[in-house]
């Protein structure tokens, strides 16, 4: 992949009716978040070569899905879309370290993720999951603290500059005044919002979030791209993330990632995925299909 | 972590246990079968003793007794919390992943194998048959052998679950299966309980209720190393039980070494259980209510809040039992375990009615 930005649009799709929302802190915004520049074109924060993703079982290797090759660079948004079961999961955990690659190559800013030790891929690589937490009294500051684990000592005590990265990163995503609030009194918009907000606190080049919109209504859904997008361009951060918004992925990644129900894996730039059909490949049933020039799903009779 | 650290409300908390600790300490020496009067208490431990009788009851049963109740409070309660806090269940204990029963099963194994080996053939082993023939006479020399039993059998059953929680990643099927190593050892022991001659049968039952008395001063360095070595270890792993709450993955991604920290875990819960059981007989109730009771009290979610205070909840539970088991006087001394749930489980239940009103976002796990 060219580390070239890819256009932002596909055809058929007027600038006007991207509709993404503005940022909320147009002002402050990022304050305290430390910048980092793009790196130089040519070392990639991800990058996988031949990658095979599965898992074993005993002996036994169950492969999902082979030759995946990819370079993600910093600065650049990139969307995994494709159908339940497909891998999407399996994927994003291997690129987070927590499965190991059944083969190929995958490298973390140029090191092989599978000799990272975890303390040190904490500081390199953040990942929000989706799962159902019982968080009890933990607050939503205590929550982005977690986020401050990698660097603090045994005793947990937060440094001024922990501090500061903390509140920045709930600012970051508009969440300040609910610092002191239960994590578990949070709605589920929210509570996305916050697990982002650990995730920035965790200061990574690289970022993973794994369903980041499942469970949101509309707007939020919008709002979620429109941070990683943010994170992405603005603090430079090399983000994958996978959805089943295809229609947001296509207008707001810089790259998409197709794995299809035959556990083929396609990359490239958004329009171009689009229009080589891989996208209809992975999803099209028999009743509904991918409609390349309006980037949408509808019905095969409404036409 | 530091909100609550910053407002104090939790140490203030952890204070006001602590006085609660006091109190009931100086309570539970003078209560007994002879009364010693809480002034008089006060002067003896001063170095200032009214009768020398009294200081003799001071020094040689009441201080090993409450020392016992202290130890066994404080350890039994931060395992239940550990165990809590890794498994992500309410419920989750020292007995729940069959830590207790490890320990039932080598003091049974050790009081009826003996007579049983003839009913059940030679399954039971060597072991079985010298404990069978010098437990003809507790407490003599068969009462270390009954702490050495209740060791080895907790540390057993440590070492099954172990093994488990290396081979399946799943929290939950690692809890499903200390239950079922639970039932396997209890079946066991009643097996060897049906087998067993009704004098020995009274003596095991004996050891099943509790008691904080029968732990010499001899013994107490034994049992306050192990508690000390098991907070030691704990305490050093309250940022990966604070990321365990959330989830082992969870914790994996923010640089937890999530085996190490569990195995190393697992094992201080174990020996702090396994060593309470062991001179103590299973405490029940301890272990599961205080964790709750620490969360409530603190509402915090920081184990190094949650630790100490739960801790000292558990030392006041134990204290509590400790007097009222021995308020009939006369020598009349009523079993802890039955006393413990019998305070505690409507403490706990209140607990939560009470939590039920308060206001949204104070809900706890």
């Amino acid at each position: 992949m060219s580390p070239e930005r890819s256009p932002r649009h596909i055809p058929g799709i007027p600038e006007t009716s991207r509709g993404l929302v503005e940022p909320q802190l147009a002002g402050s915004r990022l304050a305290g978040i430390a910048f980092k520049q793009n790196e130089a074109p040519g070392r990639a924060s991800l990058e996988a070569s031949s990658l095979a993703i599965g898992w074993e079982q005993g002996r036994k290797k169950h492969i999902l899905v082979q030759n995946i090759s990819f370079k993600v660079y910093a600065g650049h948004l990139v969307a995994l879309v494709g159908p339940n079961g497909a891998g999407k999961s399996s994927l994003l955990r291997t690129i987070a370290g927590l499965q190991a690659p059944c083969g190929g190559l995958l490298s973390l800013l140029g090191k092989n993720i599978a000799q990272i030790p975890v303390e040190e891929r904490a500081s390199l690589l953040a990942c929000v999951f989706n799962e159902r937490m019982e968080s009890g009294y933990l607050t939503v500051s205590e929550f982005v603290a977690f986020g401050r684990y990698p660097y603090t000592n045994a005793r947990n005590r937060l440094t001024s500059e922990d501090k500061h990265k903390i509140a920045a990163a709930l600012a970051l995503v508009g969440m300040n005044s609910f610092a002191q609030r239960t994590f578990v009194s949070l709605s589920d918009g929210e509570k996305q919002k916050v697990q982002i907000a650990r995730a920035v606190a965790q200061d990574t080049p690289v970022l993973v979030l794994d369903e980041p919109t499942a469970f949101l209504d509309a707007p939020s859904r919008i709002e979620i791209f429109r941070l990683a997008e943010r994170l992405a361009q603005e603090a430079g951060k090399a983000v994958v993330l996978c959805t089943h918004e295809v229609d947001l992925a296509l207008k707001t990644a810089d790259e998409l990632w197709v794995l299809d129900r035959e556990h083929r894996f396609t990359a490239g730039a958004p329009f171009v995925v689009a229009r080589s059909g891989a996208i209809g490949r992975a999803f099209d049933l028999p009743t509904v299909a991918f409609d390349s020039l309006t980037g949408t799903f509808r019905p095969r009779s409404a036409r | 972590m530091n909100n609550r650290f910053d407002r104090g409300g939790s140490w203030f908390m952890l204070v006001w246990l602590g006085l609660c600790v006091l109190i009931l300490t100086l309570i539970d020496i003078s209560i007994g079968s002879v009364r010693i009067p809480l002034v008089d208490v006060w002067n003896t431990l001063a170095g200032k003793p009214p009768s020398p009788e009294w200081a003799a009851i001071i020094r040689i049963f009441r201080l090993p007794k409450l020392a016992t109740a202290i130890v066994a409070g404080a350890s039994l309660s931060i395992s239940g919390l550990v165990l809590q806090s890794i498994f992500r269940n309410p419920l989750a204990g020292p007995d729940s992943l069959g830590i207790g029963s490890g320990a039932s099963i080598g003091v049974a194994v050790l009081m009826f194998a003996g007579s049983a080996v003839g009913a059940l053939g030679a399954g039971a082993g060597g072991v079985g048959v010298v404990g069978g023939a010098l437990l003809g006479n507790l407490p003599a020399l068969g009462y270390t052998l009954l702490v050495v039993a209740a060791s080895a059998g907790a540390g057993a059953v440590l070492l099954v679950i172990l093994v488990i929680s290396r081979r399946f990643e799943q929290v939950v099927t690692v809890l499903i299966m200390g239950l079922l190593v639970g039932y396997l050892t209890s079946s066991i022991v009643s097996l060897l309980v049906y087998f067993g001659s009704p004098q020995k049968v009274q003596l095991y039952l004996a050891w099943t209720y509790g008691s904080f008395g029968g732990v010499r001063t001899g013994e107490l360095p034994y049992l306050a190393g192990a508690a000390a070595l098991g907070f030691v270890l704990i305490i050093g792993e309250t940022k990966a039980l604070n990321a365990f709450l959330i989830s082992e993955r969870f914790a994996s991604t923010i640089g937890i070494r999530v085996r190490t920290s569990r195995t190393k875990l697992l094992i201080a819960a174990s020996i702090l259980a396994g060593s309470v059981t062991a001179f103590c007989g299973p405490i029940a109730f301890l272990g599961i209510a205080a964790p709750h009771g620490a969360r409530m009290l603190t509402r915090s979610a920081e184990h190094r809040i949650l630790v100490p205070s739960a801790a000292l909840i558990g030392i006041c539970f134990a204290l509590l039992a400790d007097i009222l088991s021995s308020l009939p006087g006369k020598g009349a001394v009523l079993p802890i375990n039955p006393l413990l749930a019998l305070i505690g489980s409507p403490i706990i239940i209140s607990m939560f009615f009470r939590r039920e009103k308060g206001p949204i976002g104070e809900e706890a796990r």
